[in-house]
């Protein structure tokens, strides 16, 4: 079986960036604070423009908020 | 996990629905069994139950709104929307052969009609299950 699954650092990086909370993160790039809720429990996969959006403000590039996982389960 | 506006709103629909309509649906298939069936009365039960819906929806939706921060269907939202949408889209599918079945056997239009709005309902339902299960659950 494969399972897919990415990963993010998008709690270390909130706080890494003067403490910011879901709320302000959800407003700035467009979403609701349930939806940036998910995506740090990793139960959610954000779409690419979103992504991007996130990881622009944040000022890194994409790979350093998201990492893919292709693990091989047997 | 705090429920966002969205999940609060499926809940009240789904309460909502599921209650009312449940009666009605027992209602009507009480005097189906009883052999009590009247038209007009059943009319006149339906247009009261889609009033009552209409009532609840709206003073219930006005009161989350007044409570709960109000916020605009995202990407997420839109998502889990259209697995509902999909998932309500088979049971409809699916459902529609038991009115073709009742046609076939000969059941009364009164009830044949009935069965139909039975499975607009429930399609409804699964609809609101399925966004329940995906907030919950992630997706």
């Amino acid at each position: 079986m494969n399972k897919n699954e990415i990963t993010n650092r998008v709690r270390r990086l909130r706080f890494d960036n003067g403490e910011l909370t879901q709320q302000q993160l959800a407003d700035r790039v467009g979403v609701t604070r349930q939806t940036i809720i998910a995506i740090e429990a990793g139960k959610y996969a954000p779409s690419l423009p979103l992504a991007f959006k996130i990881a622009r403000t944040f000022g890194v590039s994409i790979e350093q908020v998201f990492e893919y996982e292709d693990e091989e389960i047997t | 996990m705090n429920k966002s506006f969205q999940e609060k709103s499926i809940w009240i629909s789904l309460v909502t629905i599921s209650l009312i309509f449940g009666c009605y649906f027992l209602r009507v298939f009480r005097m189906a069994t009883q052999d009590e069936m009247n038209v007009t009365e059943s009319i006149v039960l339906l247009v009261s139950v889609i009033v009552m819906v209409i009532i609840v929806e709206v003073v219930s939706h006005i009161i989350l709104a007044l409570r709960t921060r109000q916020e605009a269907k995202d990407e997420r939202d839109r998502l889990i929307e259209l697995k509902a949408t999909r998932n309500a889209y088979f049971v409809l599918a699916f459902g529609i052969f038991l009115p073709i079945a009742c046609i076939a056997v000969s059941v009364r239009p009164f009830i044949v009609a009935h069965v139909i709005m039975f499975i607009f309902v429930l399609s409804e339902i699964a609809s609101f299950l399925t966004q329940l299960f995906y907030y919950r659950r992630g997706i």
